[in-house]
């Protein structure tokens, strides 16, 4: 009947089939892929870091107390895990079986991943380690408990340390990644716990630890330290110093992949985030003094503050005598940075400046944190002790050519500012009896070391600190108005005023009350988002809310966190 | 049977050789040319019948030529035609003539009659007498054409010569001069007793016969609902395709424009949302095909048929849900050869005001009022000496000497450049004018055996760059070439080649550089720094202008290239075993391809004296980028058409065949960077790294029986049967047929003998018709039953390193037993022709289920990880109706006729889901039972507070629809000239309540995304050589909440920092001053988010009525008469003026938006669109005909 063949049949010409698929490693490697984009975090999602330590515009929800129960979204996607699971159902299909477990391992590692990020988040979630049909039961179960899951993300840990590939690669994970992320699981879960009230917390501790040593130890991960200003080049770079970089996102501007960290911190528009007063005050001087037990800490002003100080600080903000890479100096500039103190860390050559054309790799894990979670851990166990510190967080240190950190004197005399409510961690002298000086200097290093890197609002939620999100947050110290040299070069940089704008040399000028609110009103310290009364509910705000319509098609099943 | 005076045995017009032509192919060589008869006591009108109905002649004489009584005895028997009618002339003292394929029948002009004549002088003689002589356009004479005095009984009728005699009884001496196939004529005796009159051929007329599927009906005995475009519509209209023009032709046919870039091609959609499940397109066939109609030379197109409901539809099946568009295209006629050349010019502007600030000083004020509400600083970081430099400059339209644009000055410790310009952006990215040539020739003819019809043309417009334009070329090339081989064998050709290359500067994607431009292009700042390199950045401020595109678009390294060529060849067979029976069998095929290029490159500039730097990442990067895609489609139909009457009142005609369709679809895309020089764009010159190749391939096949069966019982009652048992690859076995039966009927009242007491002047047709049928659907994915791997992804977020990574996907999660959606459509319609004619009017009204989409089954928790899977589980219910009235006359206007017409049409449609798996009614979940499509959910807004103590006072807390004004720095808190949320649901808080239709919180339906009430008005003319058209289309209401990034709209309300700011911008900002204004008091950003800020938040004070009424298209020409062509060896030559979109009256609140613009993203769930998009284009066009 047909002229030319009426043939219906028409098969796929360009695609595989799941039958078949699977069955080695190029195919395994290639489905794999997928799992960095769907669950490595960005780069915004890094360097933007809002807390209490980068202060930005508008405030984070998170911050403010305002967070709302979203309908839909609100980070309860499961995807992602979709996909995991579906490589674990069909990897059988590989014959080789040192193959199949590497990618078994692999995919465990991200389902880990992603488990942590949920359990972070939300607390409770229910665990799926199979791909869910249309129509299983298990779409309706209620949610498993945080025990469950933090010991199923550790088992999946477990398998992909044993199995993943021991082969260094910065942009790919392998068994040194695992332990990483095992040593953050670890702590996060066990800090939480213990400053929660929920029990276990022994045993995610010493999880952390035994990952930890064996990461310090055998992972062959050292500092950089090339150059005169190490620190600020590990971050002011285009690729990742896989010396100390376990994982990093890579960027680059030749493949149209890039991020938006420079311009954020040079721009007046994109969130002008800067650190806040009470952040900087826990940088130590370069003597290893306390800045804070400074009679006059308070009320000095920028060129005073920033003297002798550890210097991270001026390599991760504007200071005096900060010149530009490829380019002459700078003062901070506070229509960049609402609090005056500009971040730089990440920051290149001016050109890129421009919206969107930052390519330096963003770094996931490094070295520092694990030596930071080792000594943390140590700590909160309780069986920390001077080598565990002269192997971790001095060495941190030593980098930066700070005196290093001793056990006995930390413990013998608490820094009075991170225990007080209004500034710091009281909660940790209630929890600790040995151990609190050091708990508190080893989060100062945390802090310092690792801002803009993602990690302090989950260290200010497992040390249930939020109430410190409803402190003042302010800026730099101002003892008068009018003409102001920021960096103590002779040249003017701001001019405050009220009323009529005065004649000055100032590239900048901000009307006080208007452009810029001071704490006393015409001198004081720059007082960013003063005018938004915050609360953190501490029955609440250290869980995020489901989204309403996933607990009504869950058939009332799954139940919102408490107080939302 | 036919009780008029004249006896039309068919009423197709008699001078109609165009139309004729029109369909020669389908009906003309089905005329057989002999006769067979064998009966006593025949009728002559029985005879004439009969002839008519073998031979296919349209046969016309004058009833009283003949004795109504006479009976004759007949035995024909292969009888040659000419034979039959000399016979019966001899009987009846009758001339006769055959003209194209129409018998004309006349008196014979005899020695007897005429002395006849003389003698009835003679009686009447002191009455008088008037003689003339009636012709045709070309001055033929015209025989048969009845003469009349008005209001009295006397007539005559012209002999085969054209001449007529006739006595005047009354005063006025008014005569009507009618034929059929002819506008009749009505004019004045004058002082002479001799008239001369010509006679117009009726165009309408030209719509008798209706092409539809697989064959062609007479539009009386059309039982569907079958609507033909008025092909005045199509003519003289500058378009650079067809779908332009069809855009408010057709009520329910809605034609949408993604873009007004040249030759911008428009989606169709017929009778409103068919389908949730997938992009509801109508099938367009073009000459039996599956095609694309913006590949047609709109000057090819004879004729376009849109089917609308699932009867006329129905031999589609599977793919006629969303209605039918037939093109035909034209082929060859007449007698000799026509070469004719036609060609236009245009100039085009904007539709829209690009009034906007161009003041340097005002630009940075603006947007600096709005960014330093908002983040307590200014934008620009201009100082106030800065301020001052620029208002002294603010009148400067040209830089003056004294008062520089740009100066250097050390900020930040830097000599950096300041910008103290007046730069009038708009008018320095665009040039509005748009120039556009169209060149068209064609030869047409019939020759012995071989009918022809061969075109070419070429289209050429410019848009809107100015920089480095973009231009659009397109090539058509047709030949139609039709031989008869014998007496039963015909072979038709049908070749098209169409090409299309569209250039534009900037990165991929045309609208990018649209939407690019409306941010941090200030007017304050220069497009060029003094030493001649582009700006990009400025030193004080840091941002890009227009995110960098400024600087591209000064600097012709960016280009880009779309290209498609299609070629598409078909031939076909016409064999004709015997009378009333042929088979049709034809082959078509078609290979496209479609060629994009994209090339970027570094971008040079300087943002510091003497330093130039580029821009390397982003739109600076330095790429080459190349994409061919490729598809080859066969297709196969054949089919057998037979017809019969028989016992004189039983009409059958049966029509079976099949269809087999396949098409192969093959990609390529390959990257590379490296370019070794700016000018040569070839990968042989790329020598850096690879960046991509990908491909990507598919197969699709479809195979289909159909059938339509007529049955007419004398011509009264019509019935009509039809459907397709169709097949498709893209199911799984099992599920891969569906049978789609349709069936209609109409009954033709005015055939009844009840109406002929009736005055047939008044009422002259009358049918009611009713259909009902069910079609399929089957636009799924090529393979969406299959669960399959792709290895060919390319992530555009993550790299591993030196590429981006690649990654294999498994597809969607989906139910292996998917089939077909079904589409019920009853339809019930009427026409209405009156007073002779004059007045029609055409009305339908339908109904449509939609049944079993394919869409997620069920709506379940988020753990399952994907998209549930599609599948045939939810139902659509869509009612709708359209009507459209025509009135057409003429009068003798200073001696001349004046002929003239005037139509209007208008339908609606709306749609409500009647089955979806969303039990709560979630509005999260776009659809629930009992939706409306379309609905607009928002906030209701009640004016602004009109004093801070007011704000203060109003006790609901409306943070979540306005957060900004709690985190912004100045003036937190509401206060006057703030927008009042109401608390509809009383509980003192703005909120989405539930988020369901049963409690949607402070929400409510505010509106439809969806258009209403599509209406057209035409109206035109011609009188003395001089012809007009007026088309005026528009619809009547729909919603549309702007985009939070539309910055047309919103302005600095959105982003502080708009490049385009309306003159009148600050006239429509709330101030004390100010309190009845449109918007509310300026803040930055607020705008800029769609859930949690007040103007971004849906809600009934912005939401916008995109209502329009547009005056689409105006034509006045003017023809040389045709004395004077034929002197200068021309058959035609015409030239007239056409304007197109030249004025638009709309409800929507921006001057700078077209309601086509802002619409672009209207859909069943969707009512945002940003409208950053190439503008809209009102045309002026002049244009020539020639015909030798």
């Amino acid at each position: 009947m047909c002229l030319v063949s009426c043939d219906l049949d028409k098969v796929p010409l360009a695609t595989l089939s799941p039958e078949t698929y699977f069955s080695n490693e190029e195919e395994l490697r290639l489905y794999s892929n997928k799992f960095y984009e769907d669950i490595v975090p960005s780069a915004s999602s890094v360097f933007s870091d809002r807390a209490d330590a980068i202060i930005s515009t508008p405030l984070n929800t998170e911050v403010s107390g305002q967070r709302t129960v979203p309908a839909t979204g609100g980070g309860w996607s499961w995807s992602a895990l979709r996909r995991v699971n579906y490589l674990l159902e069909n990897s059988h299909q590989t014959d080789d079986i040192a193959v199949r477990n590497e990618y078994d391992a692999l995919a465990k590692f991200f389902r880990a991943y992603f488990y942590f990020e949920k359990m972070k988040r939300f607390g409770d979630v229910p665990w799926f380690n199979e791909v869910l049909g249309s129509d299983d039961e298990r779409l309706f179960k209620p949610r498993d408990s945080r025990t469950l899951i933090a010991d199923s993300i550790m088992q999946d840990l477990n398998f992909a340390i044993e199995h993943l590939p021991t082969t260094k690669d910065v942009y790919r994970v392998n068994r040194w990644t695992a332990l990483a992320l095992k040593s953050r699981v670890g702590l996060f879960e066990g800090t939480f716990r213990k400053y929660h009230g929920i029990g276990d917390a022994e045993k995610y501790l010493q999880a952390c630890v035994t990952a930890s040593e064996e990461l310090i130890d055998n992972g062959g991960y050292t500092l950089y330290t090339s150059g005169s200003a190490p620190y600020r080049d590990l971050f002011a770079t285009s690729d990742a110093r896989a010396q100390e970089i376990i994982l990093a996102r890579h960027y680059d501007a030749g493949l149209n992949l890039t991020h938006n960290v420079q311009n954020t911190s040079n721009s007046s528009t994109v969130g002008r985030p800067g650190l806040s007063r009470s952040f900087v005050n826990t940088y130590l001087t370069t003597g290893g003094l306390r800045f804070t037990d400074l009679p006059n800490y308070n009320t000095l002003e920028f060129v005073q503050e920033m003297q002798n100080r550890d210097p991270r600080l001026a390599q991760t903000i504007r200071t005096p005598g900060y010149t530009r890479i490829g380019g002459g100096a700078a003062a901070p500039n506070l229509s960049f940075a609402l609090t005056g103190y500009h971040l730089i860390k990440y920051s290149m050559e001016p050109q890129y400046d421009a919206y969107n054309s930052s390519f330096n790799d963003m770094p996931l894990f490094r070295i520092a944190e694990t030596y930071l979670n080792f000594a943390e851990a140590k700590a909160e166990l309780g069986t920390l002790n001077q080598a565990d510190l002269n192997k971790s967080i001095n060495l941190l240190r030593a980098r930066v050519s700070m005196p290093a950190l001793n056990l006995e004197q930390a413990n013998a005399n608490p820094d009075a500012y991170l225990l007080d409510a209004e500034t710091g961690f009281p909660n940790v002298a209630q929890k600790n009896t040995v151990h609190t000086g050091v708990i508190l200097e080893i989060r100062r290093e945390r802090g310092i070391e690792l801002v803009m890197e993602g990690h302090r609002y989950y260290d200010m939620m497992r040390w249930r600190a939020g109430k410190l999100f409803e402190k003042p947050f302010l800026g730099m110290y101002f003892s008068r108005l009018g003409d102001l040299d920021l960096d103590g070069n002779g040249s003017i940089d701001l001019c405050l005023y009220q009323g009529t704008r005065p004649g000055s040399s100032a590239s900048l000028f901000m009307e006080v009350g208007k452009d810029i609110v001071l704490s006393e009103g015409n001198k004081g310290h720059v007082l960013a988002h003063g005018n938004i009364n915050r609360t953190f509910d501490e029955d609440k705000d250290y869980l995020y809310p489901i989204p309403t319509e996933e607990i009504n098609l869950s058939n009332k099943i799954l139940e919102q966190n408490p107080g939302w | 049977m036919y009780k008029k005076k004249y006896a039309i045995l068919m009423k197709l017009g008699l001078a109609i050789p165009l139309l004729l032509a029109a369909n020669l192919h389908v009906s003309a060589l089905t005329f057989g040319q002999t006769f067979t008869l064998k009966q006593n006591k025949l009728r002559v009108e029985q005879l004439f019948n009969e002839l008519q109905r073998q031979t296919g002649y349209n046969i016309f004489y004058d009833e009283s030529m003949v004795p109504a009584a006479a009976v004759l005895n007949v035995s024909y028997n292969g009888t040659a035609i000419q034979t039959v009618l000399k016979d019966i002339s001899e009987r009846y003292q009758l001339a006769y003539s055959i003209v194209g394929k129409n018998i004309v029948l006349s008196r014979r002009k005899t020695s007897g009659s005429t002395a006849m004549v003389a003698r009835e002088i003679e009686e009447t003689v002191q009455q008088r007498t008037i003689t003339g002589a009636v012709v045709d356009e070309s001055g033929q004479p015209l025989s048969g054409v009845t003469v009349r005095e008005i209001g009295h009984e006397n007539r005559s009728s012209t002999d085969g010569e054209g001449n007529f005699v006739l006595q005047l009884q009354g005063a006025d001496g008014l005569l009507r001069f009618s034929l059929v196939g002819y506008l009749s004529k009505e004019q004045r005796v004058g002082v002479s007793d001799n008239m001369n009159i010509r006679l117009e051929l009726d165009v309408q007329e030209v719509d008798e016969v209706v092409v539809v599927g697989y064959g062609t009906q007479k539009k009386e005995n059309l039982t569907g609902a079958t609507t033909v475009v008025d092909s005045k519509l199509l003519q003289s209209r500058p378009a650079a395709n067809v779908s332009s023009l069809l855009q408010g032709t057709v009520p329910n046919l809605q034609v949408t424009f993604g873009s007004g870039r040249p030759g911008a091609s428009g989606r169709f959609n017929i009778r409103g949302v068919n389908s949730i499940s997938s992009d509801a397109k109508p099938l367009v066939i073009i000459d039996g095909f599956e095609g694309d109609i913006n590949r047609i030379n709109p000057n090819d197109v004879e004729s376009i048929t849109v089917l609308k409901d699932a009867s006329a539809a129905a031999v589609y099946g599977a793919r006629a849900s969303y209605g039918v568009i037939l093109v035909t295209t034209k082929t060859g006629s007449g007698n000799q050869a026509s070469i004719t050349y036609s060609g236009q010019t245009s100039v085009s502007a904007q539709t829209t005001s690009t009034d906007f600030e161009t003041r340097g000083y005002y630009s940075a004020a603006i947007n600096d009022l709005f960014f330093s509400n908002y983040a307590g600083s200014n934008y620009t970081r201009y100082t106030d000496d800065d301020y001052y430099q620029l208002w002294l400059r603010r009148n400067d339209e040209t830089e003056h000497p004294d008062r520089p644009w740009v100066i250097t000055d050390d900020r930040d410790g830097r000599e950096s450049y300041v910008y103290y310009g007046n730069t009038d952006w708009y008018n320095h990215l665009f040039d509005l004018r748009r120039p556009m040539h169209t060149h068209n020739l064609s030869v047409n003819g019939v020759s012995e055996n071989i009918k022809y019809s061969l075109s070419g043309n070429y289209y050429n417009q410019d848009g809107v760059f100015r920089q480095n334009n973009d231009d659009l070329k397109r090539y058509n090339l047709r030949s139609r070439v039709d031989f008869t081989v014998n007496k039963w064998l015909d072979i038709n050709t049908n070749l098209s080649y169409f090409n299309s290359a569209y250039a534009y500067p900037g990165p991929s994607g045309v609208d990018n550089s649209f939407s690019a431009a409306v941010v941090h292009g200030l007017a304050s700042i220069v497009p060029v720094n003094p030493d001649g390199t582009q700006v990009y950045q400025t030193s004080i401020s840091n941002y890009n202008l227009m995110d960098g595109y400024a600087a591209l678009l000064g600097q012709d390294l960016h280009r880009n290239m779309d290209k498609i060529s299609e070629f598409s060849p078909t031939i076909e067979a016409v064999i004709r075993p015997f009378k009333g029976f042929d088979i049709r069998s034809s082959y078509r095929f078609i290979h496209y391809n479609y060629q994009t290029m994209n090339k970027s490159a570094n971008i040079a500039y300087s943002k510091y004296p003497g330093e130039v730097l580029n821009i390397t990442s982003g739109i600076g990067n330095d790429r080459l980028y190349e994409t061919q895609v490729n598809h080859q489609y066969q297709a196969v139909n054949t089919y057998a058409t037979y017809q019969t009457r028989f016992n004189n009142s039983h009409d059958f005609k049966i029509m079976a065949g099949y269809n087999y369709e396949t098409k192969h679809l093959k990609d390529i895309k390959v990257a590379r960077n490296g370019l070794l020089s700016d000018q040569l764009i070839d990968f042989e010159v790329a020598t850096g790294d690879v960046l991509e190749i990908n491909g990507g391939q598919n197969e699709y096949a479809l195979f289909g029986t159909f059938y339509r069966l007529n049955y007419g019982y004398q011509d009264k009652y019509l019935f009509e049967a039809a459907g397709r048992y169709d097949g498709t690859s893209r199911f799984a076995k099992g599920n891969r047929f569906g049978f789609f039966p349709s069936f209609s009927a109409a009954w033709r009242v005015d055939k009844e003998s009840f109406f002929e007491a009736w005055d047939q002047n008044v009422l002259d047709a009358f049918k009611i018709r009713a259909s009902y049928g069910s079609l399929g659907n089957q636009q799924v994915g090529y393979y969406d039953y299959l669960q399959t791997i792709n290895a060919g992804n390319v992530s555009k977020e993550y790299s591993f390193g030196d590429v981006m990574a690649p990654y294999a996907q498994e597809s969607e999660p989906n139910a292996s037993d998917l089939t077909w959606e079904t589409v019920n459509t009853t339809n019930l319609g009427i026409d209405i022709e009156l007073l002779r004619s004059r007045l029609s009017f055409t009305g339908d009204i339908y109904q449509r289920e939609t049944l079993n989409m394919l869409t997620a089954g069920r709506t379940i928790p988020a753990y399952y990880g994907a998209d549930f899977p599609l599948e045939n589980a939810s139902d659509l219910l869509t009612k709708g109706w359209e009507a459209s009235v025509n009135w057409r006359d003429g009068f003798d206007l200073d001696g001349k006729r004046f002929n003239y017409y005037v139509g209007a049409g208008v339908g609606d449609n709306t749609s409500k889901v009647t089955r979806f798996d969303n039990p709560n009614k979630s509005l999260a979940i776009k659809f629930y039972e009992g939706q409306q499509l379309g609905q607009i959910w928002g906030y209701e807004v009640n004016g602004f507070f009109s004093s801070d103590e007011e704000a203060a006072n109003y006790d609901v807390d409306q943070t979540s629809v306005n957060t900004i004004i709690n985190t912004s720095a100045i003036d937190q808190g509401l206060h006057a000239g703030d927008m009042k949320f109401e608390d509809l649901d009383g509980d003192k808080i703005i909120s989405l309540g539930d988020n369901t239709a049963d409690n949607p919180g402070d929400r409510r339906v505010i509106g439809n995304s969806l258009p209403r009430y599509n209406f057209n008005f035409r109206l035109g003319g011609d009188w003395n050589n001089i012809d007009f058209s007026v088309f005026v289309q528009g619809i009547g209401r729909q919603n549309w909440y702007p985009h939070r990034n539309a910055s047309y709209f919103w302005g600095p309300y959105a982003q502080p920092y708009s490049t385009f700011i309306g003159k009148d911008f600050l006239s429509r900002v709330w101030s004390e001053d100010n309190p009845d204004a449109y918007f509310p008091r300026p803040r930055g950003y607020i705008a800029l988010n769609a859930t949690n800020r007040s103007l971004g938040v849906t809600n009934s004070k912005y939401l916008q009525d995109l209502a329009y009424m547009r005056l689409k298209n105006v034509t006045v020409g003017y023809s040389l008469p045709q004395k004077v062509a034929s002197k200068a060896g021309l058959s035609r030559l015409r030239v007239y003026f056409s304007g197109e979109n030249l004025l638009t009256f709309t409800k929507l609140e921006s001057k700078y938006i077209d309601p086509e613009q802002a619409a672009t993203e209207n859909t069943y769930d969707e009512s945002t669109s940003h409208a950053k998009i190439y503008p809209w284009a009102k045309t002026f066009t002049f244009g020539l005909d020639i015909s030798l």
